[in-house]
């Protein structure tokens, strides 16, 4: 598992065609059988609007074609709908594929169509976002909220650490009607709330999109003269609001911590200093097919497999981050 | 008393207009924040220019959307065509080379726009310029000259009006210039592939291509007589379709760098057009710096810029009594001689224009361009013309009353922004004073209260 996740982090640092021929010299795990014979996986994707569900496919795809060959990965994309999400996972059932690996749109729509893929005999892996039937070997995903509590134990670091933190921390959220970003603030709130040098304002929705986290700074900075730190429940709200800050001349005296460390946004942003600090919302993809392939070999297999988050700094960004250690959290 | 004609009429209409925004402009001053020095925050110039900035993008929509509205007709795609135009420029500002299959998707889309316009240019120039001046120099008179200016005099300067080729047909004399407009430009565009776009180029190359998506429109609807509704909500699917289709990978934002040694990038002058030009102070950080506060955002220039543009075409040309006319009523205008789907494909086309000039500014001031960049920017166009009087049914408004309710807009948010007012009370309260400031612009209102008082005094 450890050398799995170190793989990971690896490769998300330098998510170039040489990382995807490294995985390629490693051979793959479990029975000879599953090596050589012809596989079709399907994945139903719930949609790629978003820049991490993109970065999941392409991560995916490269993973397959290095290391598995032998497989035939069928990537669809839900295009956000729950009912298109439905008709891909039974067209599947219907080919006879032989694992499906889902990123649902949502729990109670998708429930359904993983129980018959399931009573159907073909193996379903869940990733991302988990659905209210439990019959099936494999859940693998991220934890929002555990990333939450991260960032603000970064936060509190950078203030002056726990117990004698100071600072007035600007919040900036996504979407507020998705889970994500409830959980981003949950985990966020729970640590930072325990500091009583720590004065936490702000809040409005910028709904992930950097115009909006643009606009809003904009104004927070005019009406709160005392910012040290702004929080961003993504890195392209972050890097909106640095640049708002950079207009206002501010950005020096702020330190900005965004979520999802993708290679073209985050760490690029971390790397040339404009952020400080960004965390990996990690993308389940290969650990996923990973599972899936001894799945298949008829391996055991963990039920839940909950991916850890690293933060990214411009001094440990070369080194591939570090993973942050929660205490008694 | 009762009734109004002329100027009068025309001032009071700018009262009512303009009280919307007054009243918010106090309301925003009486509520605002005070900064550390004890200043109101609100009426701060470096607010107002932020103001300025945040609003110039819809603005710049808003004005194309007013010139359509104006025909009675209705844009839905500005939006996602303004999404498609800042993922052109993004793409050809980066020019990233390891995704170069893509990249051919934006140079393919681009080079057809600029081709289209340069060909027309060339064709405007040789059937208007040319054989305009050449019918007056032999004392013919030809008054045709002066009937619509859609082109562009400067760039129309690069082609030499001396070299007519004699004895030619007039359609075969056009076609030369089309091609000759259409060369020229691919030459001087393929000039910038391998050197990457500067910040003027993609300022030329990117408003053609919202402009030929809008020229697509326009030419359906004249033609087709379809609903201008269903034609642009077609257009607005299909736009976002591309739009995701040329970034790559089901849609991928493209974020803007500057160029580095090693890394293709974005020219450093690309982030200076998103910010403020003209020194007016200095002022104090709390860092103890002290550094020059600017004036004026460089897209609110553009914005002021396309107003005046519209507002000349409007007051002052043939053309803006023609959009009126379309708008009032098309089957009289068509009768009395106005070239009705002319004056309809070129106000979807200006819009499409339009929108690409915002997505070079959204791009240079947000520095991404993405398949959603514009989206619901089309209502938020929409509701500004309306608020700012103009009729859906075409014919009345104007776009004076444009940029009063984009800056309507503008400091609504600004003000529950600065009062840090959460995000759902913000849309309840926009959607609010949108249905009030439209009742108010209607003068139905004003009405009502007007006899009110008079049966009050009658009684």
């Amino acid at each position: 598992m450890k050398r799995v996740l170190l793989l990971l982090s690896v490769a998300l640092l330098l998510s170039s065609d040489h990382t995807a021929s490294a995985f390629a010299a490693k051979p793959a795990h479990g029975a000879g059988s599953v090596q050589e014979k012809k596989l079709v996986i399907g994945f139903s994707q719930c949609t790629v609007k978003e820049p991490w569900r993109v970065e999941f496919n392409k991560r995916l795809a490269a993973h397959a074609r290095a290391k598995y060959p032998n497989v035939q990965l069928d990537i669809l994309d839900a295009d956000d709908r729950t009912e298109l999400q439905v008709a891909q996972v039974r067209s599947f059932i219907r080919r006879g594929v032989d694992a499906i690996l889902i990123s649902p749109k949502e729990a109670a729509g998708l429930t359904g169509v993983v129980r018959e893929a399931s009573e159907a005999g073909i193996p379903v892996i869940v990733l991302d976002r988990d659905v209210n039937y439990k019959d099936y070997p494999c859940f693998v995903g991220g934890d929002n909220k555990l990333i939450g509590r991260a960032a603000g134990k970064v936060a509190i670091d950078m203030l002056g650490g726990p117990g004698k933190a100071r600072g007035v921390i600007y919040e900036i959220c996504g979407g507020l009607a998705s889970t994500p970003a409830q959980e981003r603030r949950d985990g966020f709130h729970e640590i930072v709330e325990k500091e009583q040098g720590i004065k936490l304002i702000g809040g409005l929705d910028g709904d992930w999109k950097k115009d909006k986290a643009h606009s809003i700074m904009q104004d927070a900075l005019k009406a709160n003269p005392e910012i040290d730190l702004l929080y961003a429940h993504n890195d392209p709200m972050a890097h909106g609001a640095y640049q708002a800050a950079k207009a206002a001349g501010r950005h020096d005296e702020l330190k900005f911590i965004g979520i999802d460390a993708l290679p073209n946004e985050g760490l690029r942003w971390v790397k040339s200093g404009e952020l400080t600090a960004t965390l990996l919302y990690p993308t389940p993809g290969e650990v996923g097919l990973d599972l899936t392939m001894k799945i298949l070999a008829g391996e055991k297999v963990d039920r839940r497999v909950t991916l850890p988050t690293r933060v990214f700094t411009k001094e440990n960004v070369a080194r591939g981050g570090e993973e942050v250690k929660l205490g008694g959290g | 008393m009762a009734k109004r004609t002329g100027t009068g009429g025309r001032w009071l209409r700018y009262a009512t207009l303009f009280s919307g925004l007054g009243t918010l402009f106090i309301v925003g001053a009486w509520v605002s924040p005070l900064n550390a020095a004890g200043d109101n925050v609100f009426l701060g110039i470096a607010n107002q220019r932020d103001v300025l900035s945040y609003v110039s993008v819809t603005g710049i929509l808003a004005v194309g959307m007013t010139l359509v509205i104006l025909t009675a007709g209705i844009d839905l795609s500005v939006g996602s065509v303004m999404s498609l135009c800042t993922v052109v420029c993004a793409m050809l500002l980066m020019q990233r080379p390891g995704d170069f299959e893509t990249v051919g998707r934006a140079h393919l889309i681009m080079f057809s726009a600029v081709t289209l316009f340069a060909g027309g240019i060339g064709y405007w120039v040789v059937s208007k310029v040319i054989d305009g001046l050449a019918g007056s120099a032999r004392g013919t008179a030809t008054r045709g000259a002066t009937g619509d200016t859609t082109g562009d005099t400067i760039r129309a300067a690069g082609f030499s009006p001396r070299r007519r080729p004699r004895g030619l047909k007039p359609a075969a004399r056009k076609a030369i210039g089309a091609l000759a407009g259409a060369l020229l430009a691919l030459q001087l565009v393929s000039r910038s592939i391998p050197t990457g776009f500067s910040t003027l180029a993609v300022l030329l190359v990117v408003p053609p291509v919202g402009g030929m998506m809008g020229l697509l429109s326009g030419l359906i609807i004249a033609k087709t007589r379809l609903q201008p509704f269903i034609v642009t909500l077609a257009m607005m699917i299909s736009a976002v379709g591309l739009a995701k289709f040329v970034a790559g990978h089901g849609g991928q934002i493209h974020a803007i760098y500057k160029a580095e040694a090693d890394l293709p990038g974005a020219p450093a002058s690309f982030e200076q057009l998103g910010q403020p030009i003209i020194t007016v102070g200095t002022e104090t950080l709390r860092s103890g710096a002290v550094r020059d506060v600017k004036l004026l955002p460089i897209p609110g220039l553009f914005l002021l810029g396309c107003w005046g543009l519209a507002a000349f075409v409007l007051r002052l040309l043939p053309l803006g009594r023609y959009i009126y006319a379309v708008g009032g009523n098309e089957e009289t205008s068509r009768l009395c001689g106005v070239p009705v789907d002319r004056v309809k494909v070129f106000v979807y086309t200006a819009g499409g224009l339009l929108a690409g000039l915002a997505a070079v500014l959204y791009c240079a001031m947000y520095q991404q361009g993405k398949a959603d960049a514009g989206q619901m920017k089309e209502l938020d166009a929409i509701a500004a013309v309306v608020i700012g009087g103009t009729s859906l049914m075409g014919g009345r408004g104007g776009i004076v009353g444009t940029l009063v309710g984009v800056m309507i807009f503008g400091y609504l948010t600004n003000i529950l922004q600065l009062k840090s007012v959460s995000s759902e009370i913000q849309d309840i309260v926009k959607g609010v004073i949108i249905v009030g400031a439209a009742a108010l612009q209607s003068g139905h209102v004003a009405g009502m209260v007007r006899s009110l008082v008079r049966r009050r005094v009658k009684g």
